[in-house]
């Protein structure tokens, strides 16, 4: 590993205490029907969002969905710097970073390759919300940050970087809505928490076919879908099942994200008057 | 028109305030924002915390490893990091942390070493094996100025509330084991407090200065206090100060140092450890 | 009809029909109208009555970039013999949340004999100037002019530090030093003047 001279390091090897303990397997489905949080196989955690969160930026947001919490800072449309970044349309960028201390595991400072990944895959869901052609010459900044991360992190992110473009004044053509689910053989589970993520993915269990995640965002007054991202060996039929499971989650979600930008706009209007 | 003033001429600006003796924001020239401290707010670390000063808003969170010790034997590690994320303000951008960002992380490592709050020896689990390592990452999340204090305070709330789960080590196997469902807490045995003022047109001292106020001054001060003790003063450069400035900047120290304190264990004894 | 309802983007506000119009913070699509910005929906008659122009407003928090026939307020940063680089603070009277680069030309400072102008005698470092943007210009800067009376210099920086006095079109005057130096002086509004000083 590379030395970070701009930093204070620690010792060259360390390991988390939870590497000596054991964590037995988790069952997805207890005998009861219910998961290990309680919740029903279709159910979503209680979802908050709130706009306006960071003073310096153009537009903010945080939320919080249960023990996954994400927040989000949008700055500009301000110039873009270099010479060969120059576009007549605007740009939109998108970095997606885990605090170190967001996981069960510790995170590095720099961005690894699953936080690459994540920010193309934001950028992705967002761009084609945002009318690029209106800010000539400009980039727009989307900076996530994980602050905890219980599962669903990159839905909970792009609710969070549509709310925060919106708070900004961007001009878009519709909000953006995400919704995760996770499927082992028959059963599939919406809004799974990082353990349940893990358990799927996990390679010792012998998974039939169907071992997965996935992610859609989707634009609901549009109704189209802007990004769909998927791990692991999915059926197809399970696929397109999951898929329609998501946008239906996604329209649930849609008068939160509604609800949170009116409030933010009447509580702006209480504050200048 | 007055923001457009502000934009053109910030200096002259601040003057017409400044002679009223009151600041933009309303505040006196020795007055603190209003803080607000959350403690606990991240389960998937050791120990955190949030800390709000006036718009500035800081995120500690504390992440315990083990390693070997070095040639002593016993003396474990503290690894503080400040990151300035391009989230916080407009004047960050993506990439390795900026000379801001590296004074403030050696500012809180030379702290902790000053003040002995934490002792190294006190992080020891079995004499020459194994030994903590407290990654003590400070994530600004909103950054309006003082982000100093806004540090100092997060870090030693974030440490006052750290638990480390119980691991042992086999005296003949030298096997490491971890026990999650019993934790003790990290003994902390002083809580030092910093304070810092702005020196604005080479005269005046302003407490607790924001963003602005900060881009506009002439010289900085930082007073550590710990109890009825000077823990240390920090001054880069600036304008001189003379000898009753300087004792005042103490005297306003005391009175702040008082105040977080309180506001510290207040904010301890209302969560639920 | 005024309403003051709050609509999010992407919120359907009516049918793009002969009756109405989108204007500002909206787009059409398969024959309706769109909201695209937050912000308060408003209908109002067009000019001649036959069309409803609907359109969202956002309030005080707009977004704006400069465009070609902008009014702006920049600082000048740099000054050469063939052209003076500056910010743009803001367009018209909203500042802009991160300052553009910004030039202006030896031959768009001033309408009348163009090719005699210098430019250190119409600007310094460190003066906020008020300026037209004249084209989206290259990939570095955008192209701004002060060819006219209402534009050039607003608040000129002395050698000595503070701002001067205009005494004529092409001179201010040091309240400090009572130096006289010479710059391209806007003919400032008078309302611009009072509001400034009131802070």
């Amino acid at each position: 590993m590379p030395t970070d001279t701009r930093r204070i390091s620690g010792p060259e090897i360390s390991h988390s205490p939870y590497d000596y303990c054991l964590t037995p397997p988790i069952d997805l489905i207890g005998a009861d029907k219910k998961r290990l949080d309680g919740r029903l196989p279709a159910q979503l955690r209680p979802l908050f969002l709130r706009a306006g969160v960071i003073s310096q930026a153009r537009g903010s947001g945080y939320i919080e969905v249960d023990q996954t919490k994400v927040i989000c800072a949008v700055y500009g449309p301000r110039e873009v710097l270099r010479r060969e970044d120059f576009s007549l349309k605007g740009q939109l960028t998108c970095d997606f970073k885990f605090t170190t201390f967001s996981c069960r595991l510790r995170r590095q400072h720099q961005q690894d390759n699953q936080e690459k990944d994540l920010s193309v895959q934001l950028l992705e869901a967002l761009e084609p919300a945002v009318c690029l052609q209106k800010y000539p010459k400009s980039q727009i900044n989307i900076y996530v940050t994980v602050l905890q991360n219980d599962g669903s992190a990159l839905s909970a992110a792009i609710i969070c970087a549509s709310l925060a473009l919106a708070s900004a004044g961007i001009e878009m053509y519709d909000l953006v809505l995400a919704s995760s689910v996770a499927m082992r053989d028959a059963l599939t589970i919406v809004d799974p928490t990082e353990r349940e993520e893990e358990a799927v993915l996990n390679k010792t269990h012998k998974a039939e076919l169907n071992a997965g995640s996935m992610t859609v965002a989707f634009l609901p007054s549009i109704n189209q879908v802007s990004a769909i991202s998927s791990d692991g060996e999915i059926l197809c039929e399970t696929l397109t099942k999951s898929m329609r499971l998501c946008v239906e989650n996604c329209l649930k979600l849609y008068p939160v994200l509604q609800q949170a930008l009116v409030k933010h706009r009447l509580d702006k209007q209480a504050d200048t008057s | 028109m007055a923001d457009q003033y502000r934009i053109a001429q910030p200096k002259d600006y601040y003057r017409q305030f400044l002679e009223k003796d009151v600041r933009p924001d309303n505040r006196g020239l020795g007055e603190y924002r209003a803080t607000v401290m959350n403690i606990g707010c991240v389960s998937t670390a050791e120990g955190s915390s949030l800390v709000k000063i006036g718009n500035t808003t800081v995120m500690c969170g504390i992440k315990a490893e083990v390693a070997e010790p070095g040639v002593d034997g016993k003396n474990g590690y503290l690894v503080p990091n400040v990151e300035l994320s391009p989230l916080c303000s407009a004047n960050f951008r993506p990439g390795p942390p900026g000379e801001l960002a590296q004074v403030l992380s050696q500012n809180m490592a030379d702290l902790i070493a000053d003040s002995q709050c934490v002792k190294l020896e006190n992080l020891c689990v079995c004499p020459g094996k194994l030994v903590w390592v407290l990654h003590i990452d400070l994530v600004c999340l909103d950054y309006d100025g003082n982000l100093m204090d806004a540090c100092t305070l997060a870090m030693m709330s974030a440490l006052k509330s750290t638990s480390l789960p119980v691991v042992t080590v086999d005296e003949e196997s030298g096997e490491i084991k971890t026990d999650p469902s019993s934790r003790t807490l990290l003994p902390v045995s002083c809580c030092p407090v910093s304070t810092t003022l702005i020196v604005f047109d080479n005269k005046l001292l302003l407490v607790d200065p924001t963003s602005e106020e900060e881009s506009l001054a002439t010289g900085a001060v930082t007073v550590v206090t710990e109890g009825k003790n000077v823990c240390s003063i920090y001054k880069p450069g600036g304008t001189p100060l003379t000898d009753k400035q300087i004792r005042d900047c103490i005297e306003r120290g005391f009175i702040r140092g008082k105040e977080a304190r309180s506001l510290i264990e207040e904010t301890l004894c209302s969560v639920d450890r | 009809m005024a309403t003051s309802r709050i609509c999010v983007p992407g919120q359907r506000l009516n049918r793009a029909d002969d009756k109405h119009i989108g204007g500002k913070g909206t787009y059409s699509r398969n024959g309706f109208i769109y909201s695209s910005v937050l912000g308060y929906w408003e209908e109002r008659p067009t000019n001649d009555n036959t069309e409803i122009l609907i359109s969202v407003h956002t309030g005080e928090t707009q977004t704006v970039i400069p465009s070609i026939d902008d009014i702006v307020t920049a600082r000048v940063t740099n000054v050469n013999p063939r052209f003076c680089k500056c910010e743009i603070l803001s367009v018209g009277t909203t500042p802009l949340c991160d300052v553009y680069r910004g030039l202006v030309r030896k031959e768009d400072v001033r309408a009348t004999e163009k090719d005699r102008v210098e430019m250190y005698r119409c600007f310094r470092p460190g003066d906020i100037i008020i300026a037209r943007v004249l084209s989206l210009g290259d990939a570095q800067s955008y192209i701004l002019g002060t060819a006219e009376n209402e534009l050039g210099v607003a608040i000129g920086m002395s050698e000595a530090g503070v701002s001067m006095v205009p005494v004529s079109w092409c001179k201010m005057q040091c309240p400090k030093t009572l130096n006289e130096e010479f710059r391209k002086v806007a003919k400032v509004r008078p309302e611009y003047i009072q509001t400034v000083h009131q802070g």
